[in-house]
């Protein structure tokens, strides 16, 4: 018996046309209830009509909103002998046993799109190509520092502009979302293009490495745009130019062709064109008062992209780790890196479908499990799942890689895995790169989740203590392990951390 | 004097009933300074009002991006963790006797944690999330009986939806001489904080009942039951809260203190104060048309029965062959499924030359000076403005007694219950066949419209509100709630 209903015992033998005292109508000239189909009037009859609003009512009040939106008043519960309509609903749900109809769930919105994740791997690993050829150009030191520089700001800017966007598209806004993709690579290309031309000055490259990294930049830049604008398959149709004349190039052999250049060109451009056409919007950019009004937002939102950007920099700082380690001649170049590094791209891709299956999967764990000790074992298990998902994709890329290029091996001049650094070298450069791989997926997951800030610091201080170490200990065979521990402490570290802020409920909002 | 003003996705960002009320109102008192606390969506909409200058505006966003200050800690996080465990033992039972003179004890709790921390950051923690479910939990049986079995999902979403539904609690509030609330639920936190920071009278102006439009609106929603629940818990123990703390309650018809007196509202703190328009957009409209016609004016939407009307029209139609349907307006959104199957309803009674759909027109005025009698028949209205504007235009109305609708006609129309067309094709009749007494009471309804439901007359009520809350001619009741 609910407290309600004592507050009306009128109940149901409340007083009969009870009219709450509302005078001044005059009434139709039919009276109310002898007309049409009377027999509605009766309980029972309101009894039916109202099955699915008593069973799944919460209250005495939810029947009355629903009778009186239905048009019935205090008038027609007159009409069932009661005095107003809140009677009437104190009596309706006393009588009745709570069977709230069952609510569908909504749709799980981490489908994933196989083919859509698997093709930005490939997207992420083709570019890898024009590194093939680009090798005589690359031994030398300056060349090589400028592209790695080009790398990681142009990678800094996109991860910043690609957060930029999903925001934006995130809160319904796709014109939003569109505009930042296109003023992030419009500002990326004015800001980067002279930074690297400079660099290459000081460096002293020359014109056709300052080309390659300002091409490089270019590219991913536009990349990033088309990327987030869904435009995957016009990607790879304007990637078909540059790979097309690489994977000829190589088959030929000899000093590279100049057509490849002019190739790798008209990918770049047909990049842009790609990225501009996707990045469209209907509507104009709004006046200016607008715009002005828009700043502190707008101000908030890089803010909140700044620490995108930094995971952008320090990842592709990891990354080249290796590389910079062998241009500063601390440790010997191992063609190890070249596979780790391509199957790390490549890997990028399944990475993403994963990192949607596990959503999906926690997604069905939040509606189905009663519990919060539960629901946080099972979600931890999950992740487990998925990381050891990953680190398989990725061995099994770099497997397949090795296989393809021992396959042609003859036409890539030697073996790939030997290298200057030998054999020994192969298992610290493949453990690293596992390492590292792990722990840009855990990254990824906790990226998705919210996570960003801790995952930035915890790169930062890896990177930070990898440098510090090498610095330190000099030239040597010891430069391979101090990678090795770096990746795997990291990944460790990142692991442990998700396995704990990953069993929340609020991390998946 | 400086009126602090509370709207709720209304004025100053959205067109509507509401909205045109609280233009009307701070343009009729330009010697007043109106600061205007609009709680709003994501804080990006834009003004659709041009603002007079003794107007200033502060967007609060429910749903915008969250707080990122220093949440409760230590002692006051251990506060915080007894606060929400109290306000959920309260909100999962809003029947029981003391939950209505208890919540506002925990909300003023959260208010004095909100003065020195960021709550918000607190409330969208994982702690909520866990001490709900522990709630639910140890109700398990219960919802068992029910097929009930609530999710961490739930969970997720009833604490975020909570929230953000508090949010304005944090928000900074001017010190005015009046905070005037123009619905109750999250727009009365304002008030409510005003209230305990410096003892601020709150009036509280309801145009329909804010918690029987949430209970409608959770009937149509995808939240599960639980978090449906939940919700409607907090929000009927919040509206108890405004109508409890608000030193004066002004319904828009008398019909509305029903629920706010059952809600908690003193009988002695409600003054029914209409909805008012200017007499110069409608003039007595003058000679009937010379096909006698009914005609109707509003959206196309089931609220609004349109197929009583019709049925009513065929009834009316059978007597007198001559007499025509005129229905002016459009579908709502451009949502025309209500209209194609009133439509239909019409080929099928054979009425399609004699009933007709008009559509939108310019002038309003143009739907009530083509009708011989003007018709309302919806099943849920508050204080209908088509009513009082065809009142107003000297039209005698034929109206469906819901809402505020028989306090506005009174005895210048018939007043017929709703879904019934015999007795609305009766009154429609009666009225066309007697021209002494249409006529007479056309006259009536404009008299009683000049009389009664003005903007001026509106304005005029609230200024003399203003004036007594802020000279405390009603002392208030509610304010020493706050915790101890």
């Amino acid at each position: 018996m609910s407290a309600d209903s004592a507050a009306f015992p009128a109940g149901l033998h409340g007083l009969p046309g009870g009219n709450g005292g509302r005078g001044g109508a005059p009434g139709g000239p039919g009276g109310p209830g002898d007309s049409g189909d009377g027999g509605a009037d009766t309980i029972e009859a309101l009894l039916a009509r109202t099955e699915e609003l008593r069973a799944g009512a919460v209250d005495t009040l939810e029947i009355v909103a629903g009778l009186e939106a239905d048009g019935l008043n205090d008038e027609g519960a007159g009409r069932y002998g009661y005095a107003d309509v809140f009677a009437l609903a104190d009596d309706l749900y006393d009588r009745t046993r709570r069977r709230p109809p069952h609510v569908p769930p909504a749709a799980n919105p981490w489908r994933a799109q196989a083919w859509r994740h698997l093709l930005r791997g490939l997207l992420f690993g083709l570019p890898g190509l024009c590194y093939a050829i680009a090798t005589p150009v690359l031994t030398r030191a300056g060349t090589g520092y400028l592209l790695i520089v080009s790398l990681l700001l142009s990678w800094s800017v996109s991860q910043g502009v690609a957060y930029l966007a999903y925001l934006r598209l995130g809160r319904g806004d796709a014109a939003a979302g569109k505009r930042a993709l296109r003023c992030g690579l419009v500002a990326g290309v004015l800001v980067l293009t002279p930074v690297i031309v400079v660099t290459g000055g000081l460096l002293d490259v020359g014109g056709k490495s300052t080309s390659l990294a300002v091409g490089q930049s270019v590219y991913l830049l536009a990349a990033t745009a088309a990327l987030v604008g869904g435009a995957e398959p016009w990607l790879l149709a304007a990637l078909l130019p540059g790979t097309g004349a690489s994977v000829i190039q190589l088959a030929v052999g000899g000093p590279v062709h100049p057509l490849v250049w002019v190739a790798w060109a008209a990918t770049i451009a047909a990049t842009i064109g790609v990225a501009v056409v996707h990045t469209r919007t209907t509507q104009g950019g709004g006046d200016g008062r607008r715009a002005w009004r828009a700043l502190p937002r707008a101000g908030r939102d890089v803010l909140a992209a700044l620490p995108y950007a930094m995971f952008g920099l320090l990842a592709g700082g990891l990354l080249t780790f290796g590389t910079v380690s062998t241009l500063l001649k601390l440790s010997n170049p191992s063609r190890a890196t070249t596979v780790a590094v391509l199957a790390l791209s490549l890997s990028m891709g399944p990475a993403e479908w994963i990192l949607f299956s596990y959503r999906r999967r926690v997604h069905g764990l939040l509606v189905t499990r009663t519990s919060m000790a539960r629901f946080a074992w099972a979600a931890r298990t999950v992740l487990l799942v998925a990381v050891a998902l990953y680190a398989a994709a990725l061995l099994a890329l770099a497997a397949v890689i090795v296989a393809a290029a021992a396959g042609i091996g003859g036409v890539l001049d030697g073996d790939l895995l030997a290298g200057m650094a030998g054999a020994a070298a192969t298992p610290w450069v493949a453990g690293a790169n596992l390492g590292l791989g792990c722990a840009f997926f855990v990254a990824l997951l906790l990226q998705s989740c919210g996570r960003i800030r801790p995952v930035v610091v915890a790169c930062a201080a890896a990177l930070a203590a990898e440098a510090g170490v090498a610095v330190a200990l000099g030239p040597g065979s010891a430069q391979l392990a101090v990678q090795f521990t770096a990746s795997t402490g990291l990944c460790t570290v990142l692991l442990a951390y998700a396995l704990v802020v990953l069993g929340r409920a609020t991390s998946y909002r | 004097m400086e009126i602090t003003l509370v709207t709720e996705g209304t004025y100053p960002h959205a067109y509507g009933g509401v909205s045109v009320w609280c233009d009307q109102l701070v343009r009729g008192m330009p010697d007043h300074a109106f600061h205007v606390i609009a709680l709003t969506g994501t804080g990006a909409e834009k003004a659709a009002w041009e603002l007079p200058p003794h107007v200033t505006v502060e967007s609060v966003p429910l749903w915008g991006p969250p707080a990122g200050g220093r949440p409760p800690a230590g002692r006051a996080a251990h506060q915080f963790e007894r606060l929400y465990r109290a306000m959920i033992e309260l909100i999962l039972a809003p029947s029981d006797d003391e939950a209505e003179r208890l919540f506002p004890c925990v909300l003023g709790g959260f208010f004095e944690l909100a003065e020195r921390y960021d709550i918000r950051a607190a409330l969208s923690g994982e702690g909520p999330v866990r001490w709900l479910l522990d709630a639910w939990s140890a109700r398990r049986a219960q919802y068992a009986r029910m097929d009930v079995h609530p999710t961490v999902h739930d969970a997720l979403t009833a604490v975020d939806l909570l929230e953000h539904s508090l949010r304005p609690l944090s928000a900074r509030v001017p010190r005015g001489a009046v905070t005037h609330a123009v619905s109750n639920g999250v727009a009365i936190l304002p008030g409510l904080a005003a209230k305990w920071a410096y003892g601020t009278p709150l009036c509280l102006t309801e145009h329909g009942i804010y918690l029987r439009e949430r209970y409608l609106g959770f009937r149509r929603s995808p939240y599960a039951w639980p978090v449906k629940a939940f919700m409607l818990g907090f929000l009927r123990l919040l509206s108890a809260t405004g109508y409890r703390a608000a030193d004066l309650v002004t319904p828009g018809n008398r019909y509305n203190q029903r629920w706010e007196t059952r809600c908690g509202a003193r009988a002695d703190r409600i003054q029914t104060v209409y909805n008012g328009i200017d007499p110069a957009d409608f003039n007595a409209a003058g000679a009937e048309p010379a096909t006698p016609t009914i005609s109707w004016a509003g959206r196309v939407d089931p609220i609004k029965d349109l197929e009583t009307l019709i049925r009513a029209f065929a009834l009316v139609h059978a007597e007198l062959p001559d007499v025509r349907l005129r229905m002016f307006g459009g579908p709502p959104h451009g949502d025309t499924h209500y209209l194609n199957r009133c439509q239909a309803l019409i080929d099928e009674l054979g009425l399609t030359e004699a009933a007709t759909f008009e559509g939108r027109v310019e002038d309003i005025r143009d739907a009530y000076v083509a009708g011989t009698v003007v018709v309302l028949s919806s099943i849920s209205e508050g204080f209908p403005y088509t009513l009082i504007e065809a009142m107003t235009c000297g039209r005698a109305t034929v109206a469906t007694n819901v809402g505020g609708v028989s306090e506005a006609v009174a005895d210048t129309g018939i007043v017929v219950p709703p879904r019934d067309p015999e007795a609305m094709a009766q009154a429609c009749l009666r009225l066309l066949r007697d021209d002494v007494t249409r006529h007479r009471l056309g006259h009536a309804a404009r008299e009683r419209a000049l009389e009664y439901f003005t903007v001026d007359h509106a304005v005029g009520s609230f200024r003399a509100i203003y004036e007594d809350l802020a000279r405390e001619r009603f002392p208030g009741a509610a304010s020493t709630t706050r915790t101890a």
